[in-house]
């Protein structure tokens, strides 16, 4: 069976989940990502200059509503550092992080895991309720903190290829 | 499967389809005969965008291959604010704030002036009360009417998504305001509409709108999409849309949302006895999702030849006669003998580009010519009739202004037609672009041509190019394969049209 980087985000997608994660959006690789986020310095239409995280979910917070976990995902562990540089830009962008906070937010009508985006507003960079994960296949599976990536606490996620396999 | 992009592996009885571009999924039986093409997109139209796909519709049509497309048509949009809306975002919260939002998206009327005239609120219960509040006249008071109707109060027979409450309209996000908004259809959306209309004369060609949903306004723009499935796990997180009977009926007479007639029809071209789904009439009702084609004016009638070298880009009507006269005008190399490109046509769509870039031509122009083979240049609607007989009334003119880098590193036309020659011919002695385009017609399959000149060649009687330097204008003619049938050189039995269908 040959495995995809799709494989690795699906499985992380179902990791998630069972983290006590809502998804919010999933962007497969090479096709059209719902949950754009503007960069950082670019003007005018969002869908350009922007970025696609592989992986968006939320989880209930009690004060600001709800937290947000991005993540990206790879088939190969030693491709994972462009995603990690990609994160770590993505951490240091204080309105890119907004933003998706802002796509998030509680309103009537709206879902129920929502954010308070009222309050996210005025809150220091470091504080954001936000988690990054970078997962890949590996050759055992293993699940670790890898310490900051900007000011938030990022998880690296390697699935067995076994674990793939039960995706269906 | 994955679609390789070279087909040779592929099976027999598929490669006509794939030979112009791939389809997102075939649904073959097992020898590869076709039985069912799909598409499915997010996005909403922006320029051309929503042309892309439809070359492959139309090998579709021409194949005879029933196929659907499932597309939003309307959704939510987030974008930033312009400077104007941007000065509303910083009133004062207020009733006069709240109905500015609320005037800035219905089209065509100015929020400033009615408020000024002292209205304060243009709730009300029926669309003829708004129009006379208003006061627009004409064409202008329809259709401003229709879409309070439509996207305001909802009483049409069609689920359209309603506009975006005033106070979920504007908001800052850092230092910029972004609007999330209802983006209605345009020009594109209308044509590909009419288009799909008109396949399903031919053979079962239907498009599916995506429903949209207010509470994923900012998620998705409104799109649903599958996310877990615990019934079928293998389709969760494929950013597929949602499962049949979990998204409101487009249509409210039907009562079946659109998934549902999507799999029917599935379900209908597996067993070889696909019909049109029901409710596609609805797309191309007059006033329903655009205005009828008088008043959208998709192309604009040129009345002097001058005027074809100051079109950059665009559609364009144009007599047979005139635009022989602007080849004068343009001193267009080639021009005496592309005359002949032309016998027995009347008028002539002209599809003006412009490129500044080097990038390929290939999206969306292969699709935009596709769109324009269907609805501006066919005899009839006759379904005997193939495709590939280019029986035309209308012949389809490209015209491709290369700018600035483009003007002079653009490999297009010529340049990328000989080295496909050259490649493909290596013996071949033929040294014009249209005796190399008549080796090429003769020898090689259409998905040997490079998709940067495949369709453009396919579909166009004749090619206009335009290179833009800094002091002058060098102007070409090239022939397209139409025109080579029309004047005879070319025979409908020979490879590259054969291989369209077989």
């Amino acid at each position: 069976m040959k495995f995809t980087e799709e494989h690795v985000t699906r499985a992380t997608a179902r990791w998630a989940i069972s983290a006590g994660w809502e998804i919010v959006a999933v962007h497969p690789p090479d096709g059209q990502g719902p949950f754009v986020i503007p960069r950082k310095g670019k003007r005018g239409n969002i869908d350009r200059s922007s970025t696609h995280p592989d992986i968006v979910a939320v989880k209930p917070h009690e004060y600001f509503g709800a937290s947000i976990l991005i993540a990206e995902c790879k088939l190969e562990y030693s491709d994972l550092e462009s995603d990690r540089e990609k994160l770590r830009q993505l951490a240091n962008d204080s309105e890119a992080l907004l933003f998706a906070f802002f796509r998030c937010q509680k309103f009537e009508f709206g879902p129920k895991t929502s954010c308070n985006y009222d309050i996210l507003v005025e809150t220091p960079l470091k504080d954001l309720p936000i988690e990054f994960v970078l997962s890949a296949k590996g050759t055992k599976a293993s699940n670790r903190r890898i310490g900051a990536i900007g000011h938030f606490q990022a998880t690296e996620i390697l699935f067995s290829e076994s674990d793939l396999l039960k995706l269906g | 499967m994955e679609c390789p992009k070279n087909l040779s592996g592929i099976l027999e009885r598929t490669r006509p389809l794939l030979a112009l571009e791939q389809p997102d999924l075939v649904v073959s039986t097992i020898d590869g005969t076709p039985l069912l093409s799909i598409e499915i997109t997010e996005q909403q139209e922006f320029g051309s965008n929503s042309h892309q796909r439809v070359a492959r519709f139309w090998s579709a049509v021409a194949n005879n291959v029933p196929s659907a497309f499932l597309m939003p048509i309307e959704s939510y949009q987030l974008e930033k604010a312009s400077p104007s809306l941007a000065e509303t975002y910083e009133m004062k919260e207020s009733e006069h704030k709240q109905f500015m939002l609320f005037c800035s998206q219905i089209p065509r009327i100015n929020g400033k002036k009615l408020w000024e005239k002292g209205i304060r609120s243009l709730q009300f219960q029926s669309a003829d009360e708004f129009a006379d509040v208003v006061g627009l006249k004409g064409d202008n008071r329809n259709s401003t009417k229709q879409f309070y109707e439509k996207h305001v109060l909802g009483t049409s027979e069609v689920d359209h998504i309603k506009v975006v409450p005033p106070k979920e309209f504007l908001h800052k996000v850092g230092t910029s305001i972004y609007k999330a908004y209802l983006r209605t259809r345009g020009k594109p959306t209308a044509m590909v509409l009419t288009w799909f209309d008109t396949a399903s004369k031919f053979v079962p060609t239907n498009i599916f709108r995506l429903q949209s949903e207010y509470s994923l306004l900012f998620r998705t723009n409104g799109i649903e999409h599958t996310l877990e499935d615990r019934e079928f796990p293998h389709l969760s997180f494929r950013n597929l849309p949602p499962g049949p009977e979990k998204s409101r009926p487009v249509n409210k007479k039907l009562k079946i949302d659109e998934i549902k007639l999507f799999f029917n029809f599935v379900d209908s071209a597996v067993q070889g006895k696909a019909e049109n789904a029901p409710g596609r009439e609805f797309f191309v009702r007059a006033d329903e999702y655009f205005p009828s084609e008088s008043n959208l004016k998709w192309r604009s009638d040129i009345s002097r030849s001058e005027e074809v070298l100051t079109k950059a880009s665009g559609d364009f009507q144009i007599s047979k006669e005139l635009f022989i006269k602007s080849l004068e005008l343009m001193k267009c190399e080639g021009r005496a003998n592309a005359v002949s490109g032309l016998k027995d046509l009347g008028a002539l769509h002209l599809l003006a580009l412009e490129c500044s870039v080097t990038r390929g031509l290939a999206d969306p122009y292969s699709g935009m010519l596709a769109v324009r083979d269907l609805l501006f240049t066919r005899n009839s609607e006759d379904p005997r009739t193939p495709l590939t007989n280019f029986d035309r009334e209308s012949g389809l003119v490209l015209m491709v202004n290369l700018k600035g880098e483009a003007a002079y590193e653009h490999t297009f036309l010529e340049e990328e037609l000989r080295k496909t020659y050259e490649r493909l011919q290596p013996k071949g002695k033929a040294s014009t672009p249209k005796d190399q385009l008549l080796g090429l017609c003769t020898n090689v399959r259409i998905e040997s041509l490079p998709k940067n000149i495949r369709c453009h060649l396919l579909f166009s009687d004749l090619i206009i190019v335009r290179r833009h330097f800094d002091n002058e204008i060098e102007s070409k003619c090239f022939f397209g394969i139409p025109a080579l049938i029309r004047t005879g050189e070319l025979d409908l039995n020979c490879e590259i049209i054969q291989s369209v269908t077989k």
